[in-house]
């Protein structure tokens, strides 16, 4: 048995023990279904047939909740300027290791251990973020802003409460009102499941944390572990223990870096760390701002740094952001 | 009648991904329900060619695939399990061979549940990355890597625990 389970479990396909239909029972099919009539168009539009930049779906984890969808950029050579946030920290020279300030968060996080877990009702989050496609002819660009609040129920249903299509600085002000009970644009109702929790790894270990993040053999980069904490951070409170091990985890990455105190969109005094990646295809700089005093994550931002591709933005810009807001006493579902 | 640009589409789809498809439905369904369902994956496919992503078609086919499955599962009061190597079209694996690989993993995935083995086989034989395995399920990259991680954890357990049995049997022939 080789090293690897899955090159293992890879030679006993059981579709490999079926022959298949033949080359000419397939083509025949392939006609027949293209004799049956189709829709000239889709009721709801979707994305096909056109490439969408990986780097510009930082919120796509998100339901979608809509607002604020503004073609920017049309038909060819007809462009006009996009108006990006400011920036949350200077794109500068290069900055020291975070390992340090992660451990120090680490250790604050550790602080609350005690404390109950909190539920996703105490969670409001606001986004924003520059939607982009490309192909071949040209790029279409739209802003999508959006907040949204979740209570789950306990049969494992949820409510989801999106927001009116407003202002950023007008959603973030509402959405500071946590407590409050909110303004629904949209109130959806989703089954059991449809919004179920991300499965964190359990475990006191920050390497088994990547290994169990890594899921195959190969190791994840601090990009990736990094995601996948957003990710988690997006969908759901973290708890106090899980915070701590994931903080211990992202100091083991050289390529994470310490931003200090910055002041985030929401005006809360935040501790930002980064790194610049390009696996988006243009140099980006990722932010994940923490709370100093317990270590959650508070917001993120994405920013281009080198190079705007086919985008009419300017550079720096940023492309994304989104922040949290945390209840003390929820409100109960609209 | 469509435009020549949408039948040209489909005719690229469809001989791109018609024996991956074909193949998912085959390991989770007998081949008559898998030539079905991939069929009516395909004419669904066809009825919304607007609406197939164009970066992962193939992850947007198999959940396709997929929800045909649970019909059809429904139907028939079962839940959509992936076949066993060994099991699958091939004979029990006890049945007095000798303890092959392929009878090793078809008794460890055995001890497995239906969602440990569509983790794997989304990873092993599907091939896919985490991000359109996720797509599949419904789930996030991040979770999805993570019930990787403890199925593969648990395959290696369930092989560990037949490997003295295996070895015991290789002794008895």
């Amino acid at each position: 048995m080789s090293r690897h389970l899955l090159d293992d479990l890879a030679r006993l396909d059981p579709a490999d023990q079926v022959e298949p239909p033949t080359a000419a029972d397939r083509h025949t099919l392939r006609e027949r279904i293209m004799t049956s009539p189709r829709p000239r168009s889709s009721p709801e539009p979707q994305p096909a047939g056109r490439s969408r930049v990986p780097w510009a779906v930082a919120a796509a984890g998100l339901a979608v909740v809509a607002a604020l969808a503004v073609t920017v950029v049309g038909t060819t050579g007809e462009r006009s300027a996009i108006a990006t946030p400011g920036l949350t920290v200077p794109v500068d020279a290069d900055r020291q290791p975070a390992a340090d300030t992660l451990h120090d968060l680490a250790d604050a996080a550790e602080g609350h251990a005690d404390q109950p877990e909190l539920p996703a009702e105490q969670r409001v989050t606001v986004s924003w973020a520059l939607h982009t496609s490309v192909s071949e002819r040209d790029a279409d660009s739209e802003i999508v802003a959006r907040s949204r609040q979740w209570w789950l129920h306990d049969d494992g249903t949820a409510t989801e409460c999106a927001s009116q299509p407003v202002a950023m600085d007008v959603l973030i002000a509402q959405a500071q009102k946590v407590d409050d009970v909110p303004d629904c644009d949209r109130v959806a109702q989703h089954g059991p499941g449809e919004h179920a929790p991300i499965d964190w790894p359990a475990t006191d270990d920050p390497a088994e944390l990547i290994a169990q993040l890594a899921g195959n053999e190969e190791l994840p980069d601090h990009h990736e572990v990094a995601d996948a904490y957003l990710e988690l951070a997006a969908k759901q409170p973290v708890s106090a223990h899980d915070t701590a091990v994931t903080l211990r985890a992202l100091a083991t990455f050289d390529e994470l870096r310490d931003y200090g105190t910055v002041t985030d969109r929401a005006g809360r005094q935040v501790r930002a760390v980064g790194y610049t990646t390009d696996s988006g295809g243009l140099p980006t700089r990722r932010l994940l701002l923490l709370d100093p005093d317990t270590g959650q994550v508070l917001g993120a931002d994405q920013t281009l740094t080198r190079d705007a591709g086919n985008l009419d933005v300017p550079i720096p810009s940023v492309i994304s952001y989104r922040l949290h807001f945390t209840a003390n006493d929820p409100p109960p579902p609209p | 009648m469509a435009d020549l640009s949408d039948a040209d589409r489909f005719r690229v789809l469809f001989d791109r991904h018609w024996e991956a498809v074909w193949r998912f439905a085959v390991r989770r369904a007998s081949p008559s329900q898998a030539e079905d369902v991939t069929a009516e994956a395909f004419e669904i496919a066809w009825r919304k060619l607007d609406e197939v992503p164009t970066e992962w078609a193939l992850p947007w086919l198999y959940v396709t695939a997929r929800n045909l499955l649970a019909n059809l599962h429904r139907r028939e009061r079962h839940t959509i399990a992936v076949a066993d190597p060994a099991v699958h079209h091939r004979g029990a694996p006890s049945d007095g061979g000798a303890v092959d690989e392929a009878d090793l993993f078809a008794r460890a995935l055995a001890r497995l549940s239906d969602r440990d083995r569509e983790v794997l086989s989304l990873a092993a034989w599907e091939q896919l990355c985490p991000a359109d395995a996720a797509r599949v399920l419904g789930c996030t990259a991040a979770t999805y890597r993570v019930r990787l991680h403890r199925a593969r954890r648990r395959l290696r357990a369930a092989l560990d625990r037949q490997a003295p049995a295996a070895r015991a049997t290789e002794v008895l022939e």
